[in-house]
Protein backbone atom coordinates (compact mmCIF):
# COMPACT_ATOMS: atom_id res chain seq x y z
CA UNK A 1 0.00 0.00 0.00
CA UNK A 2 2.84 2.70 0.92
CA UNK A 3 4.68 1.60 -2.03
CA UNK A 4 1.55 2.58 -4.35
CA UNK A 5 1.58 6.16 -2.67
CA UNK A 6 4.85 6.41 -2.99
CA UNK A 7 4.06 5.59 -7.07
CA UNK A 8 1.67 8.40 -6.82
CA UNK A 9 3.64 10.80 -5.80
CA UNK A 10 6.20 10.44 -8.14
CA UNK A 11 3.11 10.54 -10.82
CA UNK A 12 1.69 13.16 -9.82
CA UNK A 13 4.98 15.38 -9.77
CA UNK A 14 6.37 14.25 -13.33
CA UNK A 15 2.62 15.66 -14.52
CA UNK A 16 3.13 18.69 -12.00
CA UNK A 17 6.95 19.12 -13.81
CA UNK A 18 5.39 18.51 -17.24
CA UNK A 19 2.47 21.61 -16.53
CA UNK A 20 4.74 23.98 -15.27
CA UNK A 21 7.45 23.51 -18.54
CA UNK A 22 4.30 23.39 -21.16
CA UNK A 23 2.63 26.23 -19.32
CA UNK A 24 6.05 28.51 -18.44
CA UNK A 25 6.11 30.47 -21.45
CA UNK A 26 2.69 31.37 -21.69
CA UNK A 27 3.26 32.81 -18.30
CA UNK A 28 6.63 34.40 -19.02
CA UNK A 29 5.25 36.05 -21.84
CA UNK A 30 2.28 37.69 -20.54
CA UNK A 31 4.17 38.71 -17.36
CA UNK A 32 6.72 40.61 -19.69
CA UNK A 33 3.39 42.14 -21.83
CA UNK A 34 2.66 43.87 -18.86
CA UNK A 35 5.96 45.75 -17.71
CA UNK A 36 7.09 48.96 -18.62
CA UNK A 37 10.27 49.80 -20.57
CA UNK A 38 12.20 50.29 -17.13
CA UNK A 39 10.80 47.39 -15.37
CA UNK A 40 12.05 45.17 -18.66
CA UNK A 41 15.72 46.36 -18.40
CA UNK A 42 15.94 44.14 -15.48
CA UNK A 43 15.94 40.42 -15.13
CA UNK A 44 13.11 38.83 -16.97
CA UNK A 45 11.92 36.95 -14.37
CA UNK A 46 11.11 39.60 -11.67
CA UNK A 47 7.33 38.62 -10.32
CA UNK A 48 6.67 41.99 -8.16
CA UNK A 49 6.19 45.27 -10.40
CA UNK A 50 3.61 47.63 -11.25
CA UNK A 51 1.44 46.48 -14.36
CA UNK A 52 0.85 48.50 -16.69
CA UNK A 53 -1.39 48.45 -19.96
CA UNK A 54 0.73 50.70 -22.28
CA UNK A 55 2.27 47.81 -24.54
CA UNK A 56 -1.19 46.92 -25.68
CA UNK A 57 -2.27 50.22 -26.57
CA UNK A 58 0.89 50.95 -28.55
CA UNK A 59 1.02 48.35 -30.43
CA UNK A 60 -2.53 49.01 -31.46
CA UNK A 61 -1.06 52.66 -31.93
CA UNK A 62 2.34 52.32 -33.54
CA UNK A 63 2.46 48.65 -34.81
CA UNK A 64 -1.03 48.59 -36.74
CA UNK A 65 -1.88 45.21 -34.80
CA UNK A 66 -5.34 46.22 -35.16
CA UNK A 67 -5.31 46.19 -38.89
CA UNK A 68 -3.47 42.71 -38.95
CA UNK A 69 -5.89 41.53 -36.74
CA UNK A 70 -8.70 42.00 -39.07
CA UNK A 71 -6.85 40.97 -42.18
CA UNK A 72 -5.99 37.36 -39.91
CA UNK A 73 -9.92 37.15 -38.63
CA UNK A 74 -11.07 38.05 -42.78
CA UNK A 75 -8.72 35.49 -43.92
CA UNK A 76 -9.58 32.81 -41.14
CA UNK A 77 -13.26 33.01 -41.57
CA UNK A 78 -13.13 33.17 -45.72
CA UNK A 79 -10.89 29.99 -45.31
CA UNK A 80 -12.37 28.24 -43.22
CA UNK A 81 -15.59 28.37 -43.56
CA UNK A 82 -14.97 27.85 -47.38
CA UNK A 83 -13.19 24.74 -47.25
CA UNK A 84 -16.27 23.69 -45.26
CA UNK A 85 -18.77 24.35 -47.16
CA UNK A 86 -16.93 22.81 -50.41
CA UNK A 87 -15.00 20.36 -48.39
CA UNK A 88 -18.05 18.70 -46.56
CA UNK A 89 -19.91 17.66 -48.94
CA UNK A 90 -17.27 16.41 -50.84
CA UNK A 91 -16.39 14.15 -47.65
CA UNK A 92 -20.17 12.93 -47.73
CA UNK A 93 -20.08 11.94 -51.17
CA UNK A 94 -16.54 9.76 -50.58
CA UNK A 95 -18.38 8.35 -47.94
CA UNK A 96 -21.47 7.87 -49.15
CA UNK A 97 -20.73 6.64 -53.08
CA UNK A 98 -18.86 4.70 -55.32
CA UNK A 99 -16.84 7.13 -57.05
CA UNK A 100 -14.27 6.24 -59.42
CA UNK A 101 -10.55 6.29 -57.93
CA UNK A 102 -12.15 7.05 -54.64
CA UNK A 103 -9.27 5.59 -52.92
CA UNK A 104 -6.34 7.55 -55.04
CA UNK A 105 -8.56 10.79 -54.03
CA UNK A 106 -8.13 9.83 -50.09
CA UNK A 107 -4.91 8.73 -50.78
CA UNK A 108 -4.12 12.03 -52.32
CA UNK A 109 -5.69 14.38 -49.95
CA UNK A 110 -3.76 12.49 -46.83
CA UNK A 111 -0.39 12.66 -49.12
CA UNK A 112 -1.20 16.56 -49.04
CA UNK A 113 -1.20 16.64 -45.33
CA UNK A 114 2.41 14.75 -45.58
CA UNK A 115 4.08 16.69 -48.25
CA UNK A 116 6.36 20.18 -47.58
CA UNK A 117 4.23 22.89 -47.94
CA UNK A 118 7.21 24.79 -49.88
CA UNK A 119 6.50 22.44 -52.66
CA UNK A 120 3.18 23.71 -53.43
CA UNK A 121 3.85 27.62 -52.60
CA UNK A 122 6.68 27.69 -55.09
CA UNK A 123 4.88 27.15 -57.80
CA UNK A 124 1.80 28.81 -56.99
CA UNK A 125 4.23 32.01 -56.30
CA UNK A 126 5.52 31.61 -59.50
CA UNK A 127 1.45 31.80 -61.32
CA UNK A 128 0.66 34.32 -59.23
CA UNK A 129 3.82 36.77 -59.94
CA UNK A 130 3.06 36.24 -63.73
CA UNK A 131 -0.76 37.00 -63.47
CA UNK A 132 0.22 39.75 -61.65
CA UNK A 133 -1.81 39.10 -58.26
CA UNK A 134 0.92 38.03 -55.92
CA UNK A 135 0.41 39.62 -52.77
CA UNK A 136 -3.31 40.36 -53.10
CA UNK A 137 -5.62 38.89 -50.71
CA UNK A 138 -6.88 36.66 -53.05
CA UNK A 139 -3.62 34.76 -53.50
CA UNK A 140 -3.18 34.47 -49.86
CA UNK A 141 -6.84 32.88 -49.58
CA UNK A 142 -6.24 30.31 -52.50
CA UNK A 143 -3.09 29.41 -51.24
CA UNK A 144 -4.08 29.15 -47.71
CA UNK A 145 -6.77 27.01 -48.60
CA UNK A 146 -4.37 23.79 -48.62
CA UNK A 147 -4.68 23.82 -45.18
CA UNK A 148 -8.29 23.50 -43.92
CA UNK A 149 -9.23 22.37 -47.07
CA UNK A 150 -7.40 18.20 -46.83
CA UNK A 151 -8.31 18.55 -43.10
CA UNK A 152 -11.78 18.95 -44.05
CA UNK A 153 -12.36 16.60 -46.46
CA UNK A 154 -10.14 13.59 -44.36
CA UNK A 155 -11.71 14.47 -41.32
CA UNK A 156 -15.43 14.33 -42.76
CA UNK A 157 -15.27 11.02 -44.05
CA UNK A 158 -14.36 9.42 -41.40
CA UNK A 159 -16.82 11.35 -38.91
CA UNK A 160 -19.63 10.29 -42.04
CA UNK A 161 -18.33 7.17 -42.20
CA UNK A 162 -19.25 6.53 -38.31
CA UNK A 163 -22.64 7.37 -38.84
CA UNK A 164 -25.42 4.90 -39.97
CA UNK A 165 -27.31 5.06 -43.37
CA UNK A 166 -30.40 3.61 -42.13
CA UNK A 167 -32.00 7.19 -41.31
CA UNK A 168 -31.02 8.64 -44.50
CA UNK A 169 -32.63 5.74 -46.45
CA UNK A 170 -35.24 5.63 -44.55
CA UNK A 171 -35.96 9.73 -45.17
CA UNK A 172 -35.66 9.03 -48.91
CA UNK A 173 -38.27 6.25 -48.45
CA UNK A 174 -40.33 9.23 -46.82
CA UNK A 175 -39.68 11.18 -50.36
CA UNK A 176 -37.04 13.53 -49.40
CA UNK A 177 -34.26 14.01 -51.67
CA UNK A 178 -31.08 13.51 -51.57
CA UNK A 179 -29.75 17.30 -50.64
CA UNK A 180 -32.95 17.79 -48.11
CA UNK A 181 -32.14 14.67 -46.35
CA UNK A 182 -28.11 15.78 -46.58
CA UNK A 183 -28.84 19.09 -44.63
CA UNK A 184 -31.59 18.19 -42.29
CA UNK A 185 -30.31 14.48 -41.53
CA UNK A 186 -26.53 14.27 -41.93
CA UNK A 187 -25.34 17.70 -41.30
CA UNK A 188 -27.47 17.98 -37.98
CA UNK A 189 -25.98 14.42 -36.79
CA UNK A 190 -22.39 15.34 -37.75
CA UNK A 191 -22.01 18.81 -35.80
CA UNK A 192 -19.50 17.10 -33.66
CA UNK A 193 -17.26 16.24 -36.57
CA UNK A 194 -17.92 19.73 -37.40
CA UNK A 195 -17.07 21.48 -34.58
CA UNK A 196 -13.63 19.58 -34.99
CA UNK A 197 -12.90 20.53 -38.45
CA UNK A 198 -13.52 23.65 -37.41
CA UNK A 199 -11.29 24.27 -34.67
CA UNK A 200 -8.31 22.27 -35.85
CA UNK A 201 -8.40 24.34 -39.03
CA UNK A 202 -9.05 27.63 -37.46
CA UNK A 203 -5.89 27.23 -35.68
CA UNK A 204 -3.63 25.69 -38.00
CA UNK A 205 -4.67 28.96 -40.44
CA UNK A 206 -4.54 31.11 -37.84
CA UNK A 207 -1.11 29.92 -36.68
CA UNK A 208 0.47 29.35 -40.45
CA UNK A 209 3.79 31.35 -41.24
CA UNK A 210 5.13 30.50 -44.38
CA UNK A 211 2.24 30.50 -46.81
CA UNK A 212 1.48 34.54 -45.55
CA UNK A 213 5.44 35.31 -45.12
CA UNK A 214 5.38 34.43 -49.13
CA UNK A 215 1.67 35.25 -50.30
CA UNK A 216 0.73 38.15 -48.41
CA UNK A 217 1.43 41.49 -49.72
CA UNK A 218 1.32 44.50 -46.89
CA UNK A 219 -1.95 45.39 -47.50
CA UNK A 220 -3.18 41.64 -46.88
CA UNK A 221 -0.71 41.19 -43.83
CA UNK A 222 -1.95 38.54 -40.78
CA UNK A 223 -0.59 39.14 -37.38
CA UNK A 224 1.85 36.20 -37.29
CA UNK A 225 3.58 38.11 -40.00
CA UNK A 226 3.83 41.21 -37.96
CA UNK A 227 5.35 39.34 -35.41
CA UNK A 228 8.40 39.12 -37.42
CA UNK A 229 9.00 43.31 -37.64
CA UNK A 230 10.24 42.86 -33.79
CA UNK A 231 12.99 40.37 -35.10
CA UNK A 232 13.67 42.48 -38.30
CA UNK A 233 14.69 45.78 -38.38
CA UNK A 234 11.38 47.53 -38.87
CA UNK A 235 9.42 50.43 -36.65
CA UNK A 236 8.96 48.20 -33.71
CA UNK A 237 12.16 46.55 -33.79
CA UNK A 238 13.59 45.46 -30.10
CA UNK A 239 10.90 46.02 -27.91
CA UNK A 240 10.59 43.39 -25.70
CA UNK A 241 7.23 44.63 -24.10
CA UNK A 242 5.53 45.41 -27.53
CA UNK A 243 6.58 42.43 -28.60
CA UNK A 244 5.41 40.21 -25.42
CA UNK A 245 1.83 42.26 -25.94
CA UNK A 246 1.71 40.98 -29.41
CA UNK A 247 2.54 37.35 -28.96
CA UNK A 248 0.02 37.52 -25.97
CA UNK A 249 -2.63 38.71 -28.82
CA UNK A 250 -1.66 35.61 -31.17
CA UNK A 251 -1.18 32.67 -28.42
CA UNK A 252 -4.18 34.33 -26.08
CA UNK A 253 -7.17 33.37 -28.50
CA UNK A 254 -6.20 30.29 -29.57
CA UNK A 255 -5.19 28.74 -26.21
CA UNK A 256 -8.72 29.82 -25.16
CA UNK A 257 -10.68 28.12 -28.04
CA UNK A 258 -8.87 25.36 -27.65
CA UNK A 259 -9.86 25.00 -23.81
CA UNK A 260 -13.52 25.67 -24.30
CA UNK A 261 -14.03 23.53 -27.10
CA UNK A 262 -11.04 20.95 -25.87
CA UNK A 263 -13.27 18.16 -26.51
CA UNK A 264 -13.78 18.28 -30.36
CA UNK A 265 -10.14 19.81 -30.84
CA UNK A 266 -8.68 16.58 -29.07
CA UNK A 267 -11.37 14.45 -31.26
CA UNK A 268 -10.34 16.06 -34.47
CA UNK A 269 -6.24 15.21 -33.39
CA UNK A 270 -7.01 12.19 -32.88
CA UNK A 271 -9.79 11.30 -35.71
CA UNK A 272 -7.15 13.17 -37.56
CA UNK A 273 -4.26 11.06 -37.43
CA UNK A 274 -6.08 7.06 -37.02
CA UNK B 1 -22.14 -0.32 -64.78
CA UNK B 2 -24.32 1.91 -66.28
CA UNK B 3 -27.10 1.15 -63.35
CA UNK B 4 -23.94 1.88 -61.09
CA UNK B 5 -23.11 5.28 -63.07
CA UNK B 6 -26.92 6.27 -62.24
CA UNK B 7 -26.84 5.03 -58.90
CA UNK B 8 -23.80 7.40 -57.86
CA UNK B 9 -24.34 10.33 -60.07
CA UNK B 10 -26.10 12.75 -57.54
CA UNK B 11 -22.13 12.63 -56.05
CA UNK B 12 -20.70 14.99 -59.16
CA UNK B 13 -21.86 18.40 -57.49
CA UNK B 14 -20.79 17.19 -54.38
CA UNK B 15 -17.34 16.25 -55.20
CA UNK B 16 -16.27 18.38 -58.08
CA UNK B 17 -15.99 22.29 -56.47
CA UNK B 18 -13.55 20.80 -53.34
CA UNK B 19 -11.82 18.71 -55.79
CA UNK B 20 -10.84 21.29 -58.27
CA UNK B 21 -9.99 23.89 -55.52
CA UNK B 22 -7.86 21.10 -53.92
CA UNK B 23 -6.10 20.56 -57.53
CA UNK B 24 -5.37 23.88 -58.34
CA UNK B 25 -3.63 24.29 -54.51
CA UNK B 26 -1.76 21.07 -54.65
CA UNK B 27 -1.97 19.03 -57.55
CA UNK B 28 -1.32 21.75 -60.05
CA UNK B 29 1.83 23.06 -57.93
CA UNK B 30 3.11 19.24 -57.51
CA UNK B 31 3.26 18.79 -61.51
CA UNK B 32 4.33 22.29 -62.33
CA UNK B 33 6.94 22.04 -59.52
CA UNK B 34 8.23 18.85 -60.98
CA UNK B 35 8.24 20.36 -64.60
CA UNK B 36 9.88 23.27 -63.29
CA UNK B 37 12.44 20.87 -61.66
CA UNK B 38 14.07 20.56 -65.20
CA UNK B 39 14.14 24.48 -66.54
CA UNK B 40 16.50 27.20 -65.89
CA UNK B 41 15.00 30.15 -64.77
CA UNK B 42 14.92 32.78 -62.16
CA UNK B 43 12.66 35.41 -60.55
CA UNK B 44 13.24 38.38 -62.96
CA UNK B 45 12.51 35.54 -65.98
CA UNK B 46 9.33 34.81 -64.30
CA UNK B 47 7.23 38.07 -66.12
CA UNK B 48 8.86 37.16 -69.75
CA UNK B 49 8.40 33.57 -69.16
CA UNK B 50 11.40 32.92 -70.79
CA UNK B 51 13.22 29.40 -69.73
CA UNK B 52 15.70 27.27 -70.98
CA UNK B 53 15.14 23.58 -70.78
CA UNK B 54 18.51 21.78 -68.86
CA UNK B 55 17.39 18.06 -68.07
CA UNK B 56 18.94 16.62 -64.74
CA UNK B 57 21.44 19.56 -64.44
CA UNK B 58 19.54 20.69 -61.61
CA UNK B 59 19.44 17.65 -59.87
CA UNK B 60 23.72 16.66 -60.70
CA UNK B 61 24.41 20.61 -59.10
CA UNK B 62 21.99 19.86 -55.90
CA UNK B 63 24.08 16.60 -55.08
CA UNK B 64 26.99 18.84 -55.13
CA UNK B 65 25.80 21.61 -53.27
CA UNK B 66 27.44 21.46 -49.84
CA UNK B 67 24.81 23.82 -48.73
CA UNK B 68 22.24 21.04 -49.59
CA UNK B 69 23.66 18.12 -48.42
CA UNK B 70 24.37 20.13 -45.03
CA UNK B 71 20.54 20.77 -45.43
CA UNK B 72 19.68 17.59 -45.64
CA UNK B 73 21.72 16.01 -42.98
CA UNK B 74 20.58 18.78 -40.35
CA UNK B 75 17.02 18.21 -41.12
CA UNK B 76 17.69 14.61 -40.45
CA UNK B 77 19.10 14.60 -37.41
CA UNK B 78 15.97 17.54 -36.42
CA UNK B 79 13.35 15.06 -37.76
CA UNK B 80 15.11 11.58 -36.35
CA UNK B 81 15.92 12.85 -32.35
CA UNK B 82 12.71 15.11 -32.35
CA UNK B 83 10.40 12.48 -33.63
CA UNK B 84 12.26 9.82 -31.19
CA UNK B 85 11.77 12.41 -28.16
CA UNK B 86 8.59 13.09 -28.30
CA UNK B 87 7.30 9.85 -29.35
CA UNK B 88 9.09 8.43 -26.01
CA UNK B 89 8.04 11.85 -23.65
CA UNK B 90 4.62 11.65 -25.26
CA UNK B 91 3.66 7.54 -24.80
CA UNK B 92 4.96 8.46 -21.13
CA UNK B 93 2.82 11.01 -20.75
CA UNK B 94 -0.18 9.49 -22.23
CA UNK B 95 0.67 6.65 -19.60
CA UNK B 96 0.73 9.17 -16.60
CA UNK B 97 -2.60 11.00 -17.17
CA UNK B 98 -4.22 7.74 -18.23
CA UNK B 99 -5.78 6.18 -14.60
CA UNK B 100 -8.38 8.99 -13.77
CA UNK B 101 -7.25 11.45 -10.88
CA UNK B 102 -8.80 14.76 -9.53
CA UNK B 103 -8.24 17.38 -12.41
CA UNK B 104 -7.77 14.99 -14.96
CA UNK B 105 -9.57 16.86 -17.67
CA UNK B 106 -8.11 20.42 -17.08
CA UNK B 107 -4.49 18.82 -16.64
CA UNK B 108 -4.82 17.21 -20.00
CA UNK B 109 -6.59 20.49 -21.65
CA UNK B 110 -3.40 22.64 -20.53
CA UNK B 111 -0.96 19.90 -21.68
CA UNK B 112 -2.22 20.72 -24.75
CA UNK B 113 -1.23 24.37 -24.93
CA UNK B 114 2.13 23.99 -26.29
CA UNK B 115 0.50 22.33 -29.57
CA UNK B 116 -1.99 25.37 -30.27
CA UNK B 117 0.81 27.69 -29.99
CA UNK B 118 2.29 29.54 -32.90
CA UNK B 119 5.64 27.89 -33.81
CA UNK B 120 6.72 31.44 -34.59
CA UNK B 121 5.18 32.73 -31.83
CA UNK B 122 7.10 29.54 -29.55
CA UNK B 123 9.64 30.35 -31.19
CA UNK B 124 10.64 34.29 -30.55
CA UNK B 125 9.55 33.39 -26.39
CA UNK B 126 12.22 31.06 -26.44
CA UNK B 127 14.61 33.14 -28.09
CA UNK B 128 13.98 36.42 -26.24
CA UNK B 129 13.41 34.67 -22.63
CA UNK B 130 14.74 31.28 -22.72
CA UNK B 131 17.66 31.07 -24.07
CA UNK B 132 19.61 34.24 -24.02
CA UNK B 133 23.10 33.77 -22.86
CA UNK B 134 22.87 36.49 -19.93
CA UNK B 135 19.67 36.71 -19.04
CA UNK B 136 17.88 34.07 -20.31
CA UNK B 137 15.66 32.19 -18.06
CA UNK B 138 17.53 28.83 -18.99
CA UNK B 139 21.33 30.05 -17.65
CA UNK B 140 20.32 31.72 -15.39
CA UNK B 141 18.67 28.56 -13.72
CA UNK B 142 21.94 26.84 -14.18
CA UNK B 143 24.08 30.01 -12.48
CA UNK B 144 22.32 28.36 -9.14
CA UNK B 145 24.02 25.17 -9.94
CA UNK B 146 27.56 26.97 -10.61
CA UNK B 147 27.00 26.05 -14.19
CA UNK B 148 27.60 28.78 -17.11
CA UNK B 149 25.52 28.15 -19.49
CA UNK B 150 26.28 28.62 -23.05
CA UNK B 151 24.89 30.54 -26.12
CA UNK B 152 21.85 28.60 -26.72
CA UNK B 153 21.15 29.83 -30.29
CA UNK B 154 24.47 30.82 -31.24
CA UNK B 155 26.72 28.23 -30.60
CA UNK B 156 27.82 24.69 -32.06
CA UNK B 157 25.97 22.14 -31.05
CA UNK B 158 23.35 24.19 -28.76
CA UNK B 159 21.86 25.96 -31.64
CA UNK B 160 20.58 22.36 -33.41
CA UNK B 161 20.08 21.12 -30.16
CA UNK B 162 17.64 24.10 -28.94
CA UNK B 163 15.67 23.92 -32.04
CA UNK B 164 15.00 20.64 -31.75
CA UNK B 165 13.79 21.06 -27.94
CA UNK B 166 11.53 23.30 -29.82
CA UNK B 167 10.15 21.11 -31.93
CA UNK B 168 9.87 18.37 -29.19
CA UNK B 169 7.99 20.59 -27.10
CA UNK B 170 5.45 21.42 -29.82
CA UNK B 171 4.73 17.75 -30.63
CA UNK B 172 4.96 16.00 -27.46
CA UNK B 173 1.43 16.87 -27.05
CA UNK B 174 -0.02 15.30 -30.18
CA UNK B 175 1.62 12.07 -29.49
CA UNK B 176 -0.35 12.35 -25.92
CA UNK B 177 -3.43 12.94 -26.80
CA UNK B 178 -3.75 10.50 -29.44
CA UNK B 179 -1.53 7.75 -27.66
CA UNK B 180 -4.33 8.56 -24.81
CA UNK B 181 -7.53 7.88 -27.10
CA UNK B 182 -5.82 4.81 -28.11
CA UNK B 183 -5.26 3.60 -24.24
CA UNK B 184 -8.65 4.47 -23.81
CA UNK B 185 -9.68 2.51 -26.40
CA UNK B 186 -8.10 -1.10 -25.12
CA UNK B 187 -11.04 -2.58 -23.74
CA UNK B 188 -11.50 -3.04 -19.95
CA UNK B 189 -11.96 -6.83 -20.12
CA UNK B 190 -8.76 -7.21 -21.37
CA UNK B 191 -6.76 -5.53 -18.42
CA UNK B 192 -9.21 -7.32 -16.20
CA UNK B 193 -7.95 -10.45 -17.59
CA UNK B 194 -4.54 -9.45 -17.70
CA UNK B 195 -4.87 -8.66 -13.60
CA UNK B 196 -6.51 -11.99 -12.75
CA UNK B 197 -3.68 -14.10 -14.88
CA UNK B 198 -1.52 -11.59 -12.31
CA UNK B 199 0.34 -9.21 -14.65
CA UNK B 200 1.89 -6.13 -12.75
CA UNK B 201 1.37 -3.20 -14.29
CA UNK B 202 4.57 -2.73 -16.20
CA UNK B 203 3.70 -6.19 -17.82
CA UNK B 204 0.33 -5.07 -18.51
CA UNK B 205 2.20 -1.87 -20.07
CA UNK B 206 4.83 -3.91 -21.96
CA UNK B 207 2.40 -6.68 -23.35
CA UNK B 208 -1.22 -5.53 -23.90
CA UNK B 209 -0.87 -1.86 -24.03
CA UNK B 210 1.80 -1.11 -26.16
CA UNK B 211 0.62 -3.85 -28.76
CA UNK B 212 -2.78 -2.69 -28.87
CA UNK B 213 -1.79 0.80 -29.53
CA UNK B 214 0.43 -0.49 -32.17
CA UNK B 215 -1.57 1.14 -35.36
CA UNK B 216 -2.13 4.92 -33.53
CA UNK B 217 1.55 4.60 -32.64
CA UNK B 218 2.15 3.66 -36.35
CA UNK B 219 -0.03 6.94 -37.43
CA UNK B 220 1.16 9.56 -35.16
CA UNK B 221 5.16 8.25 -35.90
CA UNK B 222 4.02 9.04 -39.39
CA UNK B 223 2.70 12.64 -39.38
CA UNK B 224 5.39 13.31 -36.40
CA UNK B 225 7.85 12.37 -39.56
CA UNK B 226 6.21 14.49 -41.98
CA UNK B 227 5.40 17.97 -39.81
CA UNK B 228 9.23 17.72 -38.44
CA UNK B 229 10.68 16.77 -41.93
CA UNK B 230 8.69 20.37 -43.26
CA UNK B 231 9.61 22.23 -39.90
CA UNK B 232 10.22 25.87 -40.91
CA UNK B 233 9.20 28.28 -38.28
CA UNK B 234 10.67 27.09 -35.24
CA UNK B 235 14.11 27.88 -36.65
CA UNK B 236 13.31 30.57 -38.87
CA UNK B 237 12.05 32.54 -36.08
CA UNK B 238 15.16 31.55 -33.58
CA UNK B 239 18.31 30.91 -35.40
CA UNK B 240 17.08 31.44 -39.32
CA UNK B 241 19.54 28.69 -39.77
CA UNK B 242 22.52 29.63 -37.83
CA UNK B 243 25.18 29.74 -36.41
CA UNK B 244 27.02 29.63 -40.61
CA UNK B 245 24.47 26.63 -41.82
CA UNK B 246 23.87 24.99 -38.55
CA UNK B 247 20.85 24.98 -38.12
CA UNK B 248 19.17 25.36 -41.96
CA UNK B 249 16.96 22.86 -42.88
CA UNK B 250 15.70 21.64 -46.33
CA UNK B 251 12.26 23.46 -45.94
CA UNK B 252 14.41 27.21 -44.98
CA UNK B 253 17.18 26.49 -47.12
CA UNK B 254 14.64 26.54 -50.49
CA UNK B 255 12.81 29.50 -49.03
CA UNK B 256 16.11 31.13 -49.14
CA UNK B 257 16.44 29.81 -52.84
CA UNK B 258 13.50 30.66 -53.75
CA UNK B 259 12.74 33.83 -52.20
CA UNK B 260 16.11 35.64 -51.22
CA UNK B 261 18.56 34.03 -53.51
CA UNK B 262 15.72 34.01 -56.56
CA UNK B 263 17.03 30.99 -58.03
CA UNK B 264 13.17 30.21 -58.38
CA UNK B 265 14.24 26.74 -60.27
CA UNK B 266 16.96 25.27 -58.58
CA UNK B 267 14.43 26.11 -55.61
CA UNK B 268 11.89 23.49 -57.52
CA UNK B 269 14.31 20.90 -57.75
CA UNK B 270 15.15 20.79 -54.27
CA UNK B 271 11.87 20.55 -53.51
CA UNK B 272 11.19 18.13 -56.06
CA UNK B 273 13.93 15.85 -54.52
CA UNK B 274 12.17 16.98 -50.26
CA UNK B 275 8.80 15.71 -51.81
CA UNK B 276 10.32 12.56 -52.79
CA UNK B 277 11.50 11.69 -49.58
CA UNK B 278 9.04 12.61 -47.66
CA UNK B 279 6.91 11.05 -49.98
CA UNK B 280 8.59 7.54 -49.85
CA UNK B 281 9.17 7.34 -46.55
CA UNK B 282 5.23 8.04 -45.65
CA UNK B 283 4.41 5.96 -48.37
CA UNK B 284 6.33 2.92 -46.85
CA UNK B 285 5.04 3.36 -43.74
CA UNK B 286 1.71 3.52 -44.65
CA UNK B 287 1.48 0.36 -46.44
CA UNK B 288 3.44 -0.98 -43.25
CA UNK B 289 0.23 0.22 -41.21
CA UNK B 290 -1.96 -0.93 -43.73
CA UNK B 291 -0.48 -4.58 -43.40
CA UNK B 292 -0.05 -3.89 -39.82
CA UNK B 293 -3.84 -3.82 -39.68
CA UNK B 294 -5.01 -0.61 -40.25
CA UNK B 295 -7.46 -1.37 -42.98
CA UNK B 296 -10.22 0.98 -41.34
CA UNK B 297 -8.08 3.71 -42.35
CA UNK B 298 -8.71 3.18 -46.31
CA UNK B 299 -11.78 1.27 -47.00
CA UNK B 300 -14.31 1.55 -44.54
Amino acid sequence: MVKIKVINIFRYLAILIALILSLLPVFVVILNSFKSPAELQKLSMSFFFKPTLDNYIDIVRECEFLFQLKNTLFMVIVTVSLSAIIGIPAAYSLSRAKILFKNWIMFFVLLVRFLPYIMFIIPLFILMTRLGISGTQFSLFLTMMMIPLPITIWLMKGFFDDIPVDVEEAAYIDGSSRFGAFLRIVIPSATPGIAAIIVLSTIFTWNQLLIPLIMAGSESRTVIIGLLQFIGGETCFARVGLMSAWIVGIIVPAIIISLIVNKYMVKGFTQGVD
Amino acid sequence: MFKRVKENVWSFPYLVPALIVLLAVTGYPVVVGIINSFYKFDLSDIITNERKFVGLDNFIKLFADDRFLNALYITTIYTVVSVILSLIIGVLLALLIERPFPGKNIVRSLLLVPMVMAPAATGIIWKNFFFGPEHGIINNFLKIFGISGPGWLTSYPWALISVIILETVFSIPLVMIVIDAGLMSIPNSVIEAAKIDGANYYRQVLHIKIPMIRSSFLMVLIFRISTSFRSFDFIYSTTMGGPGTNTETLGLYIYNLAIRILKISYASSASTIMGIIIGSVTFILLVYVMRAGGERFWSK
